[in-house]
């Protein structure tokens, strides 16, 4: 008898470990993005790369807005309450993702020519990727200011090999790239659903 | 290389079918798809397709894989270099008007730069455009209503894929390509391949009974008059090949192991070598060596005038007057390496926070892989960086069992966290030792997520010295373009390892390369002291198993010598100087060997390679300058297929087959092997499966707790 209570125990505490490592990595997802807003308030003002906290090896490079629905650009403000905003990270590797979503380092910068890839976790930052559909607009604040916008133009579930997604353009795209399927419950997948959109304009800081 | 081969296919499906309408103009632009690798192939066909071959889809849509009815093959051997031109003609043996693909499974490192199709009158030519024209042509064909799509496809280039539209009953079409390849040089011996394997079976998408082509090869004629479309033209044909070594006097012999050859002296120093008969299913390979492998050579070949002929005839003319050349340095076979002795070895790995997980662990063990190669006469030293620097010791040791065993340790301990400041890890590998003996090779593993990247650049060229920058990426992403260029500027290499299992393989090779350095500091330069056009600019350094092509451009009738010299024994500190002159001036000038296109594609590389964001409009001008002059796809043009017949009306419908699934499952990825990133984190499922774990044991242990009660 007392060893099937301490049994119970034992999956009652490993129950907890699993949901605290879930749990965890839930609200390091949600949790960072505070701390990352104000190294990037900090970008803004003063430019040049800040890191949201001291130990850290990445720094927010832009702040991603995903509107909800289709908007004329008048009424693309940051304080757009439709927008879901989201500060990319430096680097698109594991422990960076976990924290925001990550742009490819060896990608275009955000407006120059080229192909700016973002990689982000399906179960956390870029769970609302599966709602962009091609027409939409996306846009993009860069640490000058400045704000972007591209118009998706395709999104789809691709195989994870398919790298020339991440290879350079001659016109300036912007690559949004998460796992599939979204509702999954554990994290081996081969395949990613990948978001493509093109640069639209360039609106002045405001 | 980069991604010079890319190409923008443009494709549209009926530009055919529009014929005939208004226009009389020669060049009725837009058709087909010119794919370098196909992503309509799907992975069973990758399998299976081992020739040329044209898939043609039957009205009832079911699909008929057709084997060419003749094919004809001209090589040009000049080094390292081998320039082919295909002709294959296949025959529509059904009674219905087809559509289809053909398909040309490319040789290693092989790139196509030409193709013609002739189908009945029609003459289809691909044609190198910029990207931008490309797509202007593609939306003028759209205003003109024509059924028109524009697909823009990355690929790796395995296949050369090109659409076959409005196949008459009976009509051949005759389609022509030439690709360049860079030839396998393995242990001292070159060979060649052109594909003429047969696909052993193939099972029809739509489950009809299986075709097997061997059956149908053996029963050539009957296939060919079986009116059914089922194995139309499935019949072995006539091969004709023919294979002009250039230089031959500078090689042994040439073997044929599969098939009966016949080897004759062409003009002056060639030879040319012609397929006898052809045995079904076995490649054609040939195999030689060089005469006199046991000591390092250099070899030129000479070409006069481009291989694709300017359409402008005064830079036709002017072309006249350009020779291009190429100079191949031969490194020694020797059984033993005599020179693998005290060298130094300088490993630094990246152990920042972004190398965290797989990267860290894939680090470690090239690590590991690394220390084994080392020998007791050999010494080393680690770095690991990642804010700081932490050093194995203080300046590289001799590698002796113990020193190693301490090694191994240190390198278990390594931990991934903290920030990047790849700099100073940097300095302290290329920083001199008093003791310095010889060569320092410096391998530098790491995803190379660095921001400062051009001063990066910098601090190698001021301080490489006579080290070698080695650079290895690690992980699903890293940061290729930097480590490229890293190494270029370190007179190195770039390894990519993709995966855990590519670790063992991938730094074999490289360590198995640097262990024997042949020649370093290698010059090019005339009798008279001046300095060839010549690419790459910054020579690499001559290591055992691995011949150096150097491309370079002279006016035409310049006939003096040219010289070339580098360092021997440059590990023992037994340093020698060596030196060869080669006489240009009475060189045989072919005409055809593509020489002129490695010049271009070198010279391309060469611009990337000094690429700046400021530069970058101009580069990219002068790189589409390059590609159009030289006919050769680039990140900034494509080879798109145009119709330079004469309108005229058509009057079958055609039946084009149902586009079929793009993207296998399991596709097995690029030529680089690289992936995206891993994107997901399993943690919903680790909640889920904590709650119910949580769940069970609290309703295990209420029911334990309850039946003591009851029992109480």
């Amino acid at each position: 008898m007392k060893s099937v209570k301490l049994l119970a125990i034992a999956v009652i505490l490993g129950g907890l470990a699993l949901f605290i490592k879930g749990g965890y990595m839930q609200a390091k997802a949600h949790f960072a993005q505070f701390l990352v807003a104000n190294a990037w308030q900090k970008t803004l003002e003063q430019g040049g790369e800040h890191k949201p906290w001291s130990w850290a090896d990445t720094w927010p490079v832009a702040r991603l807005f995903l509107h909800s629905e289709h908007k004329s650009s008048a009424s693309l403000q940051h304080n757009d309450k439709g927008a879901k905003s989201l500060y990319v990270l430096a680097g698109a590797v594991g422990r960076t993702l976990a924290f925001g979503p990550g742009m490819l380092l060896s990608g275009a910068k955000p407006g120059e020519a080229g192909n700016t890839v973002i990689a982000g976790h399906r179960d956390t930052h870029f769970a609302s990727l599966q709602y962009l559909k091609p027409g939409q607009v996306l846009s993009m604040q860069i640490p000058s200011g400045e704000t972007i916008e591209y118009q998706v133009f395709d999104a789809g579930v691709y195989h994870e090999s398919d790298a020339w997604l991440m290879e350079d353009t001659d016109r300036s795209i912007l690559t949004l790239i998460t796992c599939y399927p979204f509702d999954a419950l554990f994290a081996n997948t081969p395949y990613r659903y990948v978001v493509r959109a093109s640069l639209r304009q360039t609106i002045e800081k405001s | 290389m980069f991604g010079i081969f890319q190409s923008l296919p443009t494709q549209t499906d009926a530009g055919m079918r529009s014929a005939g309408v208004t226009h009389n103009s020669l060049l009725t632009v837009v058709v087909m798809l010119i794919g370098l690798a196909a992503g309509d192939v799907n992975a069973r066909e990758q399998e299976e397709l081992q020739q040329g071959t044209l898939i043609m889809h039957a009205p009832d849509g079911s699909e008929v894989m057709s084997l060419p009815v003749s094919t004809k093959v001209r090589m040009q051997v000049s080094g390292l270099i081998n320039r082919v031109w295909v002709e294959q003609t296949f025959r529509n043996g059904s009674e219905f008007w087809l559509d289809g693909r053909y398909l040309f499974p490319l040789p290693e490192n092989a790139a196509v730069d030409g193709m013609e199709l002739k189908i009945g009158e029609r003459k289809i030519q691909g044609q190198v455009k910029t990207r931008g024209q490309a797509k202007a042509d593609y939306e003028k064909a759209r205003a003109e209503g024509k059924k028109a799509s524009l697909v823009e496809q990355h690929r790796p280039n395995k296949f050369f894929s090109t659409r076959v539209a409005n196949l008459a009953p009976g009509e051949a079409v005759q389609v022509s390509i030439h690709y360049q390849q860079t030839l396998s040089y393995d242990n001292g011996r070159f060979s060649l391949r052109f594909p003429m394997l047969v696909a052993p079976r193939y099972q029809s998408p739509s489950g009809e009974p299986e075709t097997d082509l061997i059956s149908a090869y053996g029963a050539g004629q009957q296939a060919e008059t079986d009116n059914s479309g089922k194995q139309g033209g499935a019949s072995p044909g006539t091969v004709d090949i023919q294979a002009v070594f250039h230089g031959a006097g500078a090689l042994g012999q040439i073997l044929s192991p599969h098939h009966w050859v016949t080897v004759s002296p062409g003009s002056e120093d060639s030879l040319e070598v012609t397929l006898l008969d052809a045995l079904p299913n076995r490649d054609f390979v040939l195999e030689w060596q060089m005469a006199d492998p046991g000591r390092p050579q250099a070899v030129s070949y000479m070409q006069s005038g481009m291989s694709h002929v300017p359409s402008d005839t005064s830079v036709a003319e002017l072309e006249q007057n350009t020779e291009y050349g190429v100079v191949m340095l031969v490194p020694p076979v020797t059984g033993n390496h005599e020179f693998n002795q005290g060298r130094e070895l300088v490993l630094v790995i990246d152990v920042s926070g972004s190398m965290g997980g797989e990267s860290i662990r894939q680090a470690r063990q090239a690590l590991e892989r690394a220390l084994t190669t080392l020998s007791s006469a050999d010494r080393f030293n680690i770095l690991a960086f990642s804010d700081r620097v932490t050093s194995f010791s203080a300046a590289s040791i001799p590698a002796t069992k113990n020193n190693l065993h301490r090694a191994y340790r240190f390198v278990d301990s390594l931990e991934a966290d903290g920030g990047t400041e790849m700099a100073p890890a940097l300095l302290q590998a290329l920083k001199v030792t008093e003791d310095k003996t010889g060569l320092r090779q410096v391998i530098f593993i790491t995803d190379g997520a660095v921001g400062n990247e051009r001063q990066l650049f910098e601090l190698i060229r001021n301080h490489l010295g006579d080290s070698r920058l080695f650079t290895v990426g690690i992980g699903s992403a890293p940061n290729s373009f930097f480590m490229e260029k890293a190494a270029r500027s370190g007179k190195g290499t770039f390894t990519y390892i993709g995966s855990e299992q590519q670790v063992a393989e991938r730094m074999t090779e490289l360590l198995d390369k640097i262990a024997s350095p042949v020649m370093t500091n290698l010059q090019l330069r005339y009798a008279d002291g001046t300095v060839p056009e010549y690419w790459p600019a910054n020579l690499p350094d001559l290591y055992a198993g691995e011949p150096i092509m150097v491309s370079l451009r002279q006016q035409a009738g310049r006939s003096d010598e040219l010289i070339v010299s580098g360092d021997t024994g440059a590990l023992d500190a037994r340093k020698q100087f060596w030196q060869t002159s080669i006489d240009l001036g009475r060189q045989v000038k072919s005409r055809v060997a593509g020489l002129d296109l490695l010049w271009a594609r070198e010279q391309m590389a060469e611009l990337r390679f000094n690429e700046t964001g400021t530069n970058h409009p101009r580069v990219k001008e002068q790189i589409t300058a390059l590609a159009l002059k030289y006919h050769l796809i680039s990140p900034y043009t494509s080879l798109v297929a145009i119709d330079v017949t004469p309108d005229k009306p058509v009057d079958a419908e055609s039946r084009l087959a149902e586009a079929r699934l793009m993207r296998p499952a399991g596709w097995s990825g690029g030529a680089s092997g690289q992936v995206m990133p891993k994107t997901a984190t399993g943690s919903p499922g680790e909640l889920l499966a904590g709650l119910i774990l949580m769940l069970t044991g609290l309703s295990g242990y209420y029911l334990v707790s309850r039946k003591r009660m009851l029992k109480a």
